[in-house]
């Protein structure tokens, strides 16, 4: 028996030394390494690379030129819809963060099977095809829609209300249906976050319910929220379908102004500078969310 | 709990209530739709049909986008689920400096707006000469889903303990044989999970797509095409089928995942 | 029992030598140059404080982790570059890394079925180990139905199937509670008499490795300080650690006497200083309390010593009765264990008790 693994020991004393065994460890670290880079980081890296481009009657000259930019920064319009939708992703959030909150506060109160089956629910609109959901808001918000046929009925107005399609009203209210989902689950991760042995040890210290949600509670799970609405705010930044379908001309959002360059006026170096702007506000956006996460983490 | 406290949680529910109809009312909506016809704009109780969901067999665009969406799905789950583990199982077996790199570019496409993803890779494929088809759209979702196969796979690997491989090893297996006999087995409901959740989201994606795809569509680019020349009804059937369809393969996710969460030793 | 083990240990040929091992993490040094031969057939036991290096040099063996200096030989043959799974070795682990998607069956074939050994093979050699370690019931079953000792006898199935020349156990009784602990000490001990491999048994439990091994090997810090039989560990410690390490042991600070060159004077009287602990200064001795026995008058036999001690305090262990005494000028404690009874019942407080030891049972120690 001992023969047998002590041959195949010989074999290996005999065999091919062990530097042979380097160049296939340098093809890994290359493929490990390489693909990740060659699939993400160069395409971002030749968009960011776009927006410094010069274009002229249509055609992208290769100088590098700031030109894009200054566009963008003189131009009185491009700058007033940048921040019109950041204040829209800003009430998009909030929504969601308002809403987000009760609809998991309430969830993670439950116990046993129901609390399962409700996040579930909560979490299934995400799956939900996502050009179908802004047809439905369509659907809903417009001028035939459900929304006016049902206010009609109830006897609120007594005629179809032009207030929530093609506005920023209706993109606002598309979008928080759409992605308040995105916002419950890091809400109810913040709260399953807080130790049961806090909440016990308050109702031992004589805090009655309410006390225990207003001491506790909220300030323990706020920071998280917080954080989980701000990752809202970037997925609303972006989206430049949704106010095409629902927003009208009154709908313009930057989104859609970045996604014109690439379609109709085609002009990609500016393009990609709008995108360069939207791509700073939202890494500001996300190191501001992991600051408060982080510093909720610390106590 | 006072009064006013049981008075409050009540209207929280109602609040809470009146959310989950409106998040649920999109879909509610489409699939009353499939069942009853339009007449000036109003749905016409008096009729219901299943007239749409006969009409859709014939609708060759249509299930021609429905295929290729699923070709696309499945080619970009099995490539992201080929790549994650392959990245994941180096990561585990050693101590890898670059491992926080390869991590932090994995998960950007993930963080950042779909629009920066979509717009980076059209820049970059137009550079390398590579035309818009549903090759450059499947790997717009490779990149899309990798980071939540990838971050699937690296939580099971994570707990696996490092003794099962060396005891692999030990009893005189090599590298390949304790990766197909010991470590992929025990992944086995992570990757199943994660397929799910990946082909569910390659089947859903919009955003990134619009940048990527040719004359060949799938199924939420065809869907936007007709929305904006006027919807015909049996899209509303097609919508119902594949909300059922994804519904269920996400009820069948989340159960696999509770099961792997139950299943740990 | 000892003279015959020496005797073999004699025409015992080494299985494997480490030669001159160091590791280091990093800039930390966490194992200084180890030699160490580990002996065909014999159960080693390395044994040494938490984080004193004892997994690093069973790693190292195992080919886990690579030394960052000096060889590691099997029969005389370099394996410092041999991977893992080439290595006739076979590995327990502390927390038994059994296979959960794996009958305790298939878990045992493992190393048989990487082998390619043909299937009528591999079934008659899972049945017979499975046999052996008592859980041929047990074999359709999966690990996360079975108790702690059944894992741990899976385990060391899986590891012997493989008839590999070197069994390599950390620590594996360690998660195990007292009893079934004491019962699988004596399953191992009894099983590796059986089956003649050679077995490098790690623990941190004195009385264990008292009990188990052939040969202990003591490490600290890094360093093996003392390799030897349980006998001369316990009794012939070669240094402080040792001499402190195993269950109760008095030393004794002690100087080389002014007028002679190689007599040390200790509380207890004067000793020959022995060639082998040469140059000044101070130094230890070490001596068991029950190399003690009270002196009964009669006459002293070759080599024996006396001396007198006041007792200070008596505690009643069973079957022996430890005394606690001052002796010399500096009333240094010593503690006397004897034989409950023997010591009579007539020993009062502050008695002067008349001691008597033979000079072999003290060691003399280098001062640390
Ligand atoms: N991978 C590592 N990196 C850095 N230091 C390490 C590593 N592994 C072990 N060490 C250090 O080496 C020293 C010896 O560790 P080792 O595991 O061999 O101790 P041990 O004797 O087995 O202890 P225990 O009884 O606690 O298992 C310790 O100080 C430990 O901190
Ligand atoms: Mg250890």
């Amino acid at each position: 028996m001992m023969t047998v693994v002590s041959a195949e020991l010989a074999d290996t004393s005999v065999g091919p030394p062990r530097w042979l065994a380097s160049p296939g460890k340098i093809v890994v670290r290359l493929l490990v390494y390489g693909v990740p880079t060659v699939m993400i980081l160069a395409p971002l890296m030749s968009f960011l690379a776009y927006s410094f481009l010069e274009q002229k009657d249509n055609i992208v000259t290769g100088h590098l030129t700031l030109a894009n930019y200054a566009a963008f920064f003189q131009s009185g319009s491009y700058l007033y819809v940048f921040f019109g939708t950041v204040k829209l992703a800003f009430v998009v959030a909030t929504v969601a963060l308002f809403l987000g909150y009760i609809i998991s506060y309430l969830i993670w109160r439950l116990e046993g099977s129901t609390r399962y089956l409700l996040l579930l629910l909560s979490a299934l609109p995400l799956v939900m095809n996502y050009v179908v959901k802004i047809y439905a808001m369509r659907s809903i918000l417009g001028f035939n829609g459900f929304l006016n046929s049902f206010l009609m009925a109830s006897g609120i107005i007594n005629a179809p209300s032009k207030l929530f399609i093609f506005n920023q009203t209706a993109v606002m209210l598309a979008m928080a249906v759409i992605y308040l989902p995105f916002g419950i689950l890091p809400i109810f991760l913040a709260l399953e976050r807080i130790p049961q042995s806090l909440l016990s040890a308050a109702a031992d210290l004589g805090a009655k319910p309410g006390q225990i949600f207003l001491t506790v509670i909220l300030p323990l799970s706020l920071p998280g929220s917080i954080a989980g609405a701000l990752f809202v705010m970037v997925i609303a930044l972006g989206d430049y379908l949704t106010p095409q379908m629902v927003g009208g001309s009154e709908g313009f959002t930057f989104g859609r102004a970045i996604w014109s360059q690439f379609g109709m006026a085609f002009n990609w170096p500016f393009g990609a500078a709008l995108a360069v702007v939207l791509l700073v506000t939202v890494i500001a956006l996300i190191g501001l969310a992991s600051l408060i996460a982080r510093k909720a983490r610390l106590g | 709990m006072t009064r006013l406290e049981r008075l409050t949680i009540a209207l929280l529910w109602v609040v809470g209530g009146f959310t989950f109809m409106v998040l649920y009312a999109p879909a509610l909506i489409v699939i009353l739709f499939s069942f009853f016809a339009m007449k000036n704009h109003q749905i016409d109780w008096s009729n219901f049909s299943l007239e749409w969901y006969g009409r859709l067999a014939d609708n060759s665009q249509l299930l021609a986008a429905l295929y290729n969406s699923i070709v696309v799905g499945i080619c970009a789950v099995v490539s992201a689920t080929i790549i994650s583990l392959a990245l994941a199982y180096y990561m585990k077996t050693g101590v890898r400096r670059g491992r926080a790199y390869v991590e932090f570019i994995i998960f950007l496409p993930f963080v950042l707006p779909a629009i920066i993803t979509g717009i980076s890779l059209l820049v970059a494929f137009r550079e390398i000469g590579l035309e818009r088809s549903l090759i450059t759209v499947t790997i717009g979702h490779i990149v899309l889903i990798l980071a939540v196969v990838y971050r699937m796979v690296t939580i099971r690997l994570d707990t696996l303990e490092n003794s099962q491989i060396e005891a692999s090893l030990d009893l005189g297996a090599n590298g390949l044989e304790t990766f197909l006999y010991v470590v992929l087995p025990q992944l086995r409901s992570a990757l199943l999970t994660s397929s799910l959740l990946a082909f569910a989201l390659s089947f859903d994606e919009t955003l990134v797509t619009f940048f990527l795809v040719g004359g060949e569509t799938t199924l939420p680019m065809r869907l936007w095409a007709m929305m904006r020349t006027g919807f015909t009804p049996e899209i509303n059937a097609l919508v119902s089928v594949v909300l059922c369809v994804t519904l269920l393969f996400a009820a069948l996710g989340a159960m696999s995942l509770r099961e792997s969460i139950e299943r740990k030793p | 029992m000892t003279a015959a083990l020496s005797e073999e240990e004699v025409v015992r040929p080494n299985v494997i030598q480490l030669v001159g091992v160091t590791k280091s993490y990093r800039n930390l040094n966490v194992l200084k140059p180890v030699d160490l031969d580990i002996k065909d057939g014999e159960f080693l036991t390395i044994l040494g404080p938490s984080g004193s290096g004892k997994t690093t040099i069973l790693r190292m063996i195992g080919g886990f982790t690579p030394p960052t200096s000096g060889r590691i030989l099997l029969r005389g043959a370099d394996i410092s570059q041999v991977p893992i799974f080439r290595r006739p070795f076979n590995t327990v682990f502390q927390d038994y890394a059994l296979f959960p998607h794996m009958t305790v069956a298939k878990n045992v074939a493992y190393g048989l079925r990487i082998r390619r050994r043909p299937a009528e093979e591999i079934k008659t050699k899972v049945a017979a180990v499975l046999e052996t370690v008592n859980l041929t019931d047990k074999a359709e079953r999966y690990p996360s139905e079975l108790s702690g000792g059944q894992r741990q006898r899976v385990a060391l199935a899986r590891a012997i199937v493989c008839e590999p020349q070197v069994i390599l156990l950390d620590e594996p009784l360690a998660a195990l509670d007292a009893e079934l602990r004491r019962s699988m000490q004596e399953f191992l001990k009894d099983l590796q008499r059986r089956i003649r491999t050679t077995f490098v048994f790690i623990t941190h439990d004195q009385e264990e490795a008292i009990s188990m091994s052939d040969r202990i090997a003591v490490m600290d810090h890094g360093n093996l300080i003392q390799v030897g039989t349980p006998q001369e560990i316990y009794y012939k410690p070669r240094t402080e650690f040792v001499a402190k390490f195993f269950g109760e042991n008095n030393l004794l600070p002690a100087q080389p006497d002014n007028n002679a060159a190689n007599i040390l004077e200790s509380p207890l009287g004067k000793h020959s200083l022995p060639a082998s602990a040469k140059g000044g200064g101070s130094f230890l001795l070490a001596i068991r309390p029950e190399s003690f026995s009270i002196h009964d008058g009669s006459e002293l036999r070759q080599g024996q010593s006396v001396c007198v001690g006041r007792l200070e305090n008596v505690t009643f262990l069973g079957a022996t009765t430890q005394l606690s005494l001052n002796v010399g000028k500096a009333q240094q404690t010593i503690k006397v264990r004897v034989p409950t009874g023997q010591s009579g019942n007539n020993l009062a407080f502050g008695d002067d008790v008349p001691l008597r030891w033979s000079e072999a049972d003290v060691n003399v120690l280098p001062r640390g």
